[in-house]
């Protein structure tokens, strides 16, 4: 027998042969929720922008405690402005920044203006006016700007939304590659009597994803690097609320997220965190398209943790499900949407994954930048 | 360690092969196999032609285990 | 000629899942402790969840089988230093990228701009050192027998085509040898062998384990059947007390392994000392080029760096098997895949990040898919 370490002793999991499941998903996110009190951020790195665990840290220990108490509505993409009289308000803000900016299926300026947009679209509001900033470094292509700032326009144009304000500035390129960095702030009207609010989330909701996952970190990454020459994956990048306006009259949605940063695993951790009741999912339903999940074999990825521009969480009651599936699948951008899990009674707030195969696992949040696992 | 993932050969030039692996197209480096042709199933590793695969095997012995559990029955 | 992604399909085929769990359960009696050498196989049985599935009786150790958890930390740093140097540009896989080194990590030069290509083959390498001809640029090395053929492949071409700028840093080590170093101090009940070094070595080299030390082998691929077949195999030799190398991924091993590749890899290079973290320096387990190949080498520094940082973590343990990742103190709080103390932690193959990416979770109570 080898001399075997095992944590009776050690661990601050306690035993582990006398545990039972549930306490031991307890303490890994007691354990998550330690290390970040424990862990400072010396040097922001391209992972603390991934929308993984790193970004949730720097949210915490960096501007929670400076903004939690002037308003911040920290839990959804767009903060409620109610007005007083029957007038809801979304605001939302979002930055962009993508290498390379033009990639298959979208560029930098139609997610400046998607992203935002559809920040505002999965709270049921309708996207009306945004406001926009670049920021350019110097060296920057004039061609380039050009022609991203000419998607803007045209993404604007056939979504109907104005752009009211904006601003630049140029800034050193300090001896990195020059890119341009857009931020847009995004106004919109409530069009839902009751917001999709994560506090709405019961136990026993069904979710429903509205298509398949992934597309866009790959576009991005082929693009980047050169991969996937012979067969380019085509971003999802889509504008949402064409979609999510057929399911304005329906009652039971509860919650809707757009799914980009940090993937399904991303989101759906963010959701039991926020929510405090775990997650139910099952791998056998979750859209992904051949190319997609090919690809990911390859690469030794894990589809759940890339990223998408196109493609919406919903947390419904399960009466409203067959509606709202139904509706979604009514639309081009939908037409693949499936049920891919349930809120479960409870917590711990944690993600089980029932694998094709018919094992169980915990989905993690994803932690930072997504490296192809080769050798 | 070591991810190689299977393809099939699609046509081959000189060193090189055009392969489909999982229904993607990649051009992989055949110098690592003394023979290959059209149609063969090929691991890749790294850009590289790592062996060829032989599918009688691979049903072979599925299908050995598959006659073995049934064979066994269910209840044991 | 058949079609293989039917049959590929019925790899991941949940009834005979079932079904080999199943069979599993009846051949495994007692608490048996199995090794496996391959962070792809530590991937592959987490993603799937067949932890789920499996006695509890039944525990998988991982040993040395993450070729960038294996590195030592001064190679690490070594890496580190050639990608600081200003004419050098670095072509390397990214596994290795997050690996925290002395004072930093790869993936923190590269996101203050140092020039660190990720490749996906090591040809890569060979187009960036192409195009651009004022560089030097220096191919990162790194993985065991599966991976050195396509070295000395991509090594051939470089010669061919003439390229002045390009070197290659060599971190590459030889499995075999370095588990019979390995079984001298720990010793399992089997060892589910790597299919995919056993694609280029062959079944016969791994013979000696029954032989020779008297341990059960298995050689299994990577799908879930696959690594069942292949743990269905040992705990049949561990029940009957008969140990042997078996074949369960026959598709892709053959008895002599790929021969084609073994000559190229002997005319390329010799067998070297190197040294793995957990495990020290070992004779025999690295390589070295030979003849006209020495030229591509990047010389290591005369005198050994000294790295700063002495192994916080217990991952020399780990790498061994003599540790499971939860032991240790750091794991899951200091030490996370974002912010690395150790390699174990760094690969998504790491025996750590597996763990805490998939975290063992029974059943709680059977669902419907």
């Amino acid at each position: 027998m080898p001399l075997t370490i095992t944590f009776h002793s050690l661990s601050p999991w306690g035993e582990r042969k006398h545990r039972d499941e549930v306490t031991t998903a307890a303490s890994l996110w007691v354990l998550a929720q330690r290390c970040s009190m424990f862990m400072s951020i010396e040097l922001i790195q391209l992972a603390h922008g991934s929308g993984g665990s790193a970004t949730l840290r720097l949210f915490e220990q960096v501007f929670l405690p400076h903004f939690r108490d002037l308003g911040l509505q920290p839990d959804n993409d767009a903060a409620l402005l109610s007005l007083g009289n029957d007038t809801t308000l979304a605001f939302t803000i979002d930055g962009f920044v993508v290498d390379p900016p033009f990639f298959p299926g979208g560029d930098l300026g139609i997610l400046a203006i998607n992203g935002t947009g559809n920040d505002l679209a999965v709270m049921g509001a309708k996207p009306l006016w945004m406001a926009c900033s670049f920021i350019i470094s110097a060296g920057t292509a004039t061609a380039t700007l050009e022609r991203v700032v000419e998607s803007m326009e045209h993404a604007a144009k056939v979504f109907s939304v104005q752009l009211v304000a904006g601003d630049t500035k140029v800034v050193e390129s300090k001896g990195a590659a020059p890119q341009i960095l857009i931020t847009t702030a995004g106004l919109g009207i409530l069009e839902v009597k009751e917001p999709w609010h994560v506090q709405r989330i019961r136990p026993g909701d069904e979710l429903i994803l509205s298509g398949t996952i992934g597309e866009h970190t790959l576009a991005v990454l082929g693009a980047r690097h050169g991969w996937f020459e012979r067969d380019p994956v085509t971003s999802d990048c889509a504008f949402l609320y064409p979609m999510l306006r057929k399911l304005h009259s329906i009652p039971g949605i509860h919650w809707a997220r757009d799914v980009t940063r940090g993937g399904l695993g991303g989101i759906v951790n963010e959701l039991a965190k926020a929510s405090g009741y775990g997650i139910e999912l099952y791998e056998k339903g979750i859209p992904i398209s051949d190319l997609v999940a090919s690809w990911c074999e390859m690469m030794g990825y894990d589809p759940l943790h890339l990223a998408n521009e196109g493609k919406v969480l919903l947390s419904v009651d399960p009466e409203a499900s067959p509606r709202v599936l139904a509706a979604l699948q009514n639309t081009p951008l939908g037409k693949n949407a499936a049920p891919i899990g349930h809120v479960m009674d409870g917590g711990p707030p944690l993600v089980v994954l029932n694998t094709a195969i018919g094992g169980r696992r915990l989905v993690p949040a994803p932690s930072g930048e997504l490296f192809p696992r080769i050798c | 360690m070591c991810l190689a993932v299977p393809a099939r050969v699609d046509t081959i030039k000189g060193d090189k092969a055009l392969v489909t692996a999982f229904g993607c197209q990649e051009v992989v480096d055949i110098r690592l196999l003394a023979s290959i042709d059209v149609g063969d199933f090929i691991l890749i590793h790294m850009g590289f032609a790592l062996e060829k695969i032989s599918a009688d095997d691979a049903l072979f012995i599925i299908q050995a285990w598959q006659g073995l559990m049934e064979d066994g029955g269910e209840g044991q | 000629m058949k079609d293989l992604w039917p049959i590929l399909t019925s790899y991941r085929s949940p009834q005979l899942v079932h079904k080999m769990v199943h069979a599993i359960e009846t051949l495994v009696q007692e608490k048996i402790e199995i090794m496996q050498v391959c962070g792809t196989h530590t991937w592959s049985y987490r993603r799937h969840g067949l932890d789920s599935l499996l006695p509890s009786h039944l525990s998988l150790l991982a040993g040395p089988g993450c070729p960038v958890c294996v590195t030592d930390q001064e190679d690490i740093d070594w890496v580190i230093n050639l990608a600081q140097e200003r004419q050098n540009t670095l072509v390397t896989f990214g596994d290795i990228m997050r690996v925290p080194g002395s004072t930093t990590s790869l993936a923190e030069l590269r996101s203050r701009g140092t020039d660190i290509q990720i490749a996906l083959s090591p040809l890569k390498a060979l187009d960036i050192a192409l195009s651009q001809p004022s560089r030097r640029v220096i191919l990162v090395a790194l993985g065991f027998e599966t991976t050195v053929p396509a070295i000395a492949a991509t090594l051939q071409s470089a010669h061919r085509l003439g390229l002045g700028n390009l070197s290659v840093a060599l971190l590459l080590k030889q499995l075999l040898p370095a588990l019979r170093h390995l079984f001298n101090s720990t010793r399992p009940d089997g060892l589910l062998c790597p299919g995919h070094v056993a694609t280029i070595t062959g079944k016969d080299a791994f013979a000696f384990l029954p032989k020779e030390l008297d341990i059960p082998a298995a050689i299994a691929g990577f799908e879930p059947v696959d690594i069942l077949m292949g743990l269905a195999e040992l705990a049949r030799q561990i029940s009957a007390g008969a140990p042997q190398i078996a074949n369960t991924y026959p598709r892709a091993v053959s008895d002599q392994g790929n021969l084609t590749a073994q000559s190229l890899v002997r005319s390329t290079f010799a067998p070297a000392p190197t040294r793995w973290r957990g495990l020290g320096t070992l004779d025999g387990t690295g390589y070295r080029l030979i003849g006209r190949w020495q030229r591509f080498a990047v010389t290591a520094p005369t005198d050994a760096l000294t790295s700063l940082g002495t192994s916080q973590c217990l991952c020399h343990l780990v790498i061994l098997g003599k540790a499971q990742p939860e032991a240790c103190l750091h794991f899951g709080t200091e030490c996370t895949p974002t912010r690395p103390l150790g390699p174990c932690m760094v690969s998504e193959e790491g025996t750590c990040a597996a763990h805490y990416y998939f975290p063992l979770l029974k059943p709680m109570g059977r669902t419907e898919a």
